[in-house]
């Protein structure tokens, strides 16, 4: 056999790796061509704090919840998301994943969704006992012992569910004096009120279905009782907006007169002051009110995240700020941190 | 048409009342308008206890009273002169009130 020249070898290596490249590339187009079931699976790490108070743990959050929704919805991706890098998960971004998860599962016609295993036991521990892993799949057995996971409760639906509010609840009726526990009843039923009539009047934005429901968490940790609700709607500045309470003139004047512009946290602020002063049934902001109204009787400190706008009040010294953040959570989150007084001896 | 009537929500309606419309869920203000209503045409005074229940939402509260006045033509002086209200928490009864006087006949 003739001998090679190394000038030949040379160009017959790099015919060879041309032709391995052609291959791999037709073999991943057809890959990517191929049904969701068959194509190959997209990894999206999840986010090292669940959180939505910081500003880069909000971003980091949502742009991980958009990448969830997009794969799986829009391009039917089979996803693994990676817990690795997961570390803490607060009541507020839990729920959030909680509920733009249960929306990807009741919409997606077929399973496309899988985890890894978290390396932080605590965080499994959450995954697990709020369900998250049940939506993933992953079947890993895990004992759920921290204190600050096991009192989480976790309920979803779409109606106005007084039973549902009174649930989340119920274990520390006793704890509570009786104006204290028709507080927290009157601020849950009157956030799941404001989801029913307000939250799903249009597209949410993102042109995917609605879902439709609300969810909600309630945590007791450290002598304080945590309760979350949240909906994946317009937002409350949207529904302002577009007038959907038919008050926006009123809001616009009050903006005006107060020197806010309509960013999402003056536009929130302006409808809990309006709602301070109203009774009548158009006044959306009485609902707000009653979600506020909680503080008056518990103390502690309410958060409502609304789109970009994010809202607090402190019971303790009757104040209110907010603010409004370049990322949007694309629904509402309302948060309640209460005192939550000592069981009495045995 | 009776003389007097009892109606304790917890009792005769729910211990959940919660919700506006009939469509929000099975213990809704618009719902519990229709028992009130209903009560009213069979008694002259009508005393109602709010004791008993998880809590009330304002959105329960005005549909149901404040909606009195706006849908079922009872003027905000007849219903003064007919219900009476029972609670240990006086606050509600006047929140009550205020729902029934500011709301405004539908014409």
């Amino acid at each position: 056999m003739k001998r090679l020249t190394p000038k030949r070898r040379r160009y017959l290596m790099r015919v060879t790796q041309r032709r391995t490249a052609r291959r791999r590339r037709r073999l991943f187009l057809q890959s990517e061509a191929a049904s969701p079931r068959t194509r190959r699976v997209m990894r999206i790490g999840a986010p090292r704090i669940f959180g939505v108070v910081n500003r880069v743990n909000r971003l980091e959050l949502t742009k991980f919840l958009r990448a969830l929704t997009r794969a799986v919805l829009v391009q039917e991706r089979r996803v693994r998301i990676e817990f690795a890098n997961t570390k803490s998960m607060t009541p507020g971004g839990t729920l959030l994943f909680a509920a733009e998860l249960n929306r990807i599962v009741r919409i997606s016609k077929e399973r496309l969704l899988s985890c890894s295993f978290p390396r932080d036991d605590v965080v499994a521990q959450v995954l697990k006992h709020v369900g998250i892993f049940d939506m993933l799949g992953q079947r890993r057995d895990c004992n759920v012992t921290a204190d600050n996971v096991k009192y989480w409760r976790a309920h979803s639906g779409s109606d106005v569910d007084g039973q549902a509010a009174g649930e989340a609840i119920l274990n520390y009726m006793a704890r509570f004096s009786d104006p204290g526990k028709r507080a927290v009843y009157k601020g849950l039923t009157e956030a799941m009120t404001n989801c029913r009539h307000h939250a799903y009047q249009a597209e949410r934005g993102d042109g995917l279905p609605s879902v439709n429901r609300w969810w909600m968490f309630s945590q007791e940790l450290d002598g304080q009782l945590t309760v979350a609700i949240c909906d994946l709607g317009i937002g409350i500045p949207r529904s302002l907006r577009e007038d959907r309470a038919g008050w926006y003139g009123e809001i616009v004047a009050f903006l005006a007169k107060s020197g806010w512009t309509s960013s999402d946290g003056d536009l929130i602020s302006a409808a809990i002051a309006i709602g301070e002063t109203r009774t009548q049934e158009k006044y959306r902001g009485k609902g707000l009110m009653d979600i506020r109204t909680v503080l008056d009787e518990l103390g502690g400190s309410l958060q409502i995240h609304s789109n970009s706008g994010f809202y607090v009040y402190e019971a303790k010294t009757k104040k209110a700020t907010w603010k409004t953040f370049d990322a949007s959570i694309l629904g509402t989150l309302v948060i309640w941190q209460v005192p939550l007084p000592a069981p009495a001896p045995p | 048409m009776t003389q007097a009537h009892v109606l304790t929500i917890a009792e005769d309606f729910s211990r959940f009342p919660a919700g506006r419309f009939k469509d929000d869920g099975a213990f809704s203000g618009e719902r519990f308008r229709d028992v009130l209503v209903e009560r009213l045409r069979s008694a002259e005074k009508l005393v109602i206890d709010l004791d008993g229940t998880m809590g009330y939402g304002s959105s329960f509260l005005e549909e149901a009273f404040g909606g009195l006045v706006r849908t079922c033509a009872f003027s905000a002086a007849t219903l003064h002169a007919r219900i009476e209200f029972r609670a240990t928490d006086k606050s509600l009864v006047a929140e009550v009130w205020s729902y029934i006087d500011a709301a405004k006949p539908k014409r």
